[in-house]
């Protein structure tokens, strides 16, 4: 591992079939290529139809294997039990895209409130879904008036 | 997949800081909140494991404190009353979270956190 970890962001993705959707792919190695992100770990989970759920990596993915090359690797880092319970609401017949991931300006910034004397109260992540349907209840000022 | 299974999980690890760091409350999700009634009910268990009664009586009354969810910014605690925390008290409680991370049951960062909220 060539530089040390800060905090890493976990997302899951739920995609159909195999989820190997080339779009996402692009998108991913374009957020890499600019430095925006450095993936530390990826998995596949693919749930059958029967509800069995198969972990693949994307070294082995013909399609991904650029991406896998590209990943500032801590292959293992996300732990079989880590993507049981990150996909435990993954439907049958999709996959399940693990990207554990590093936001590269939360470093510098951490250093900075860290040196400042400052401390991490909390963080949150909200849903797209959640923010619209709480936006959509705050009056608009404009009305108002 | 070998190098995955039987790993430590970030979100068990990540949970099980949150119950003694006192920040289980603010773990938003599902599979946090889930993932911290898991841990907490694995602490007790394992408190349950170390411990005589009277001392899991004392954990859990540590335990519960450090959860307290912290005092707004605008008003800070206050210094707790002499009769519910005098000093041997709190040395005493010290003591345990050091007992606690020799036995395994607090990591160095939980240790620090949790003292740290000790000493307010």
């Amino acid at each position: 591992m060539a530089m040390p970890l800060g905090p890493i962001e976990i997302v899951v993705f739920s995609l159909p079939g195999d989820g190997l959707a080339g779009e996402v792919l692009t998108e991913v190695q374009s957020l890499v290529a600019a430095g925006t992100v450095r993936i530390v770990d990826a998995v596949l989970a693919r749930r059958d139809a029967d509800g069995a759920l198969t972990l693949a990596e994307l070294a082995d993915e013909p399609s991904w294997d650029d991406l896998a090359g590209s990943i500032d690797h801590v292959e293992g880092l996300v732990a079989a039990e880590d993507v049981d319970l990150l996909t435990a609401d993954l439907p049958a017949g999709r996959a399940g895209l693990v990207l554990a991931f590093e936001n590269t300006w939360v470093r510098p910034l951490l250093a900075a409130v860290r040196g400042a004397g400052g401390a991490v109260l909390g963080e949150v992540a909200v849903a797209d879904v959640v923010v619209q349907e709480i936006a959509d209840t705050v009056p608009d000022e404009e009305e108002n008036r | 997949m070998r190098r995955r299974v039987g790993r430590p999980s970030l979100l068990g690890t990540m949970a099980r800081t949150a119950v003694i760091a006192g920040t289980a409350q603010a773990a938003a999700g599902s599979v946090a909140q889930s993932q911290a009634a898991k841990a907490q009910a694995a602490a007790s268990e394992q408190a349950a494991a170390q411990a005589t009664q009277a001392e899991l009586a004392d954990l859990r009354n540590q335990v519960s404190q450090l959860q307290a969810p912290p005092a707004p910014p605008a008003a800070p605690a206050p210094a707790p009353a002499p009769s519910a925390a005098p000093a041997g008290d709190l040395m005493s409680q010290l003591q345990q979270l050091a007992s606690m991370k020799e036995a395994g049951l607090l990591s160095d960062a939980e240790f620090a956190a949790a003292k740290a909220r000790l000493l307010g």
